[in-house]
């Protein structure tokens, strides 16, 4: 499995996981195989990056992978937490999310 | 003529918005008749058990439920007597009610629609930040704060259930300017979720507490004697967000309130070890997500 900017995915490859908008309504399935149409209506939603398979099956997330991975989730929780900086327990929540949702990654 | 309060206003928007809900379940009878019978001290457990034994579906989900890793019990409980002596009436009642709500807002989803698997994973996943909440802070009544945080965001399926276009229209707001879903309700509706999940657990007569809990999600400070209860609520809808774990609906986070914070008396270092409670929590808490399938 890999991230890919959704700009760089091409029809053909699969979904490693599965896609939602940023509503959290599923767009569709892990393993379905990408089509233009698909790949338009993730820009459309500006879902920026997609988890695809690799060729080789599930190979190791590689430190690129996981350091790519960890850019997009630190970029989400920016954006989820956009306008809250005035209050410094929301500054601390947010360093705390992302030290979460990182760690999680390396799992 | 002297102007309305504000509260008044919204109460009277939330009363024209509900009055165009046709065919608003009411409480199941048999979640009436458990209610009652708690409340009479000389009820037995025999009595309560033999109630919820005539629903065989409802007798295997408590059954399952108190079973569960959320209770953790060395030992199988197989009835439901056995249940309400181990655990009590209300932590029965508790079980009974969420099972019935499951069942009450149940519908086939069609791709595209309000995302209800997001939404009770957000809403147990609150529940479970409530309890890891409650832990830290020596919260007398943890079942108490799972209830309230699984129920507290109710109104938005009731707006779902009855008022498709509407809410539609409100997600779509969501949607297009990137906001809290309380905010595009009051764009769109002029009251929130949290108006009408109160309003509905009014009229089912069910507690003060969660009531006010569901009303003041939002805005603890305005929930009166149980505004602790409201506060824990507040913060663990915050937390569950900033993990990510399931979805309410938008996909931004709340300001917490400071008042709130600081009248919990919880420091900006104990998020770390919060987050790591509150995924134990939700580990033992998802067998409810069985519940919605």
């Amino acid at each position: 499995m890999k991230l890919v900017k959704t700009d760089e995915a091409r029809p053909g490859q699969k979904a490693a996981r599965d896609v939602t908008d940023l509503r959290g309504n599923l767009l569709f399935k892990a393993g379905t195989e990408l089509t233009a149409e698909l790949l338009e209506t993730c820009k459309q939603r500006t879902i920026s990056h997609l988890f695809i398979e690799d060729a080789g099956g599930d190979a190791p997330k590689t430190p690129v992978d996981l350091q790519a991975q960890r850019e997009a989730v630190q970029k989400e929780i920016d954006r989820m937490f956009a306008g809250t900086e005035s209050s410094a327990t929301m500054a601390a929540l947010k360093e705390a999310s992302k030290r979460f949702l990182t760690s999680k990654l390396a799992k | 003529m002297p102007e309305a309060n504000p509260h008044q206003q919204v109460q009277e928007k939330v009363r024209k918005l509900v009055d165009r809900i046709q065919g608003l379940p009411t409480l199941p009878v048999m979640m009436t008749n458990i209610n009652q019978m708690i409340l009479n001290p000389r009820t037995s457990p025999k009595e309560v058990a033999h109630v919820i034994s005539n629903d065989p579906s409802l007798t295997s989900k408590v059954l399952r439920v108190v079973n569960s890793s959320f209770y953790g019990f060395p030992n199988r409980i197989t009835t439901i007597t056995h249940a309400i002596v181990i655990l009590g009436f209300n932590t029965i009642k508790s079980i009974v009610l969420s099972s019935t709500i499951f069942d009450v807002f149940r519908r086939t989803v069609k791709p595209g629609d309000f995302d209800r698997t997001q939404f009770w994973k957000h809403s147990i996943g609150c529940g479970a930040a409530a309890k890891a909440i409650g832990r830290r802070l020596n919260y007398p009544m943890l079942e108490e704060l799972f209830i309230a945080g699984l129920l507290h965001d109710v109104g938005k399926i009731v707006m779902d259930q009855y008022m498709p276009d509407k809410f539609a229209e409100v997600i779509n707001v969501v949607h297009t300017r990137d906001c809290l879903i309380a905010e595009a309700e009051m764009q769109v509706l002029g009251a929130t979720h949290a108006d009408v999940g109160a309003w509905l657990f009014e009229k089912w007569n069910l507690s003060k507490g969660l009531i006010e809990t569901t009303r003041c999600h939002h805005n603890p400070a305005l929930a009166g004697e149980n505004q602790k209860l409201a506060e824990v609520i507040h913060l663990a809808d915050i937390v569950i967000r900033a993990m990510r774990f399931g979805n309410g609906g938008d996909n931004k986070i709340p300001v917490l309130s400071e008042t709130a914070w600081r009248s919990l008396g919880l420091q900006h270092s104990d998020f770390d070890d919060l987050f790591v409670q509150t995924n134990a929590e939700i580990e033992r808490a998802m067998v409810f997500l069985d519940f919605i399938r």
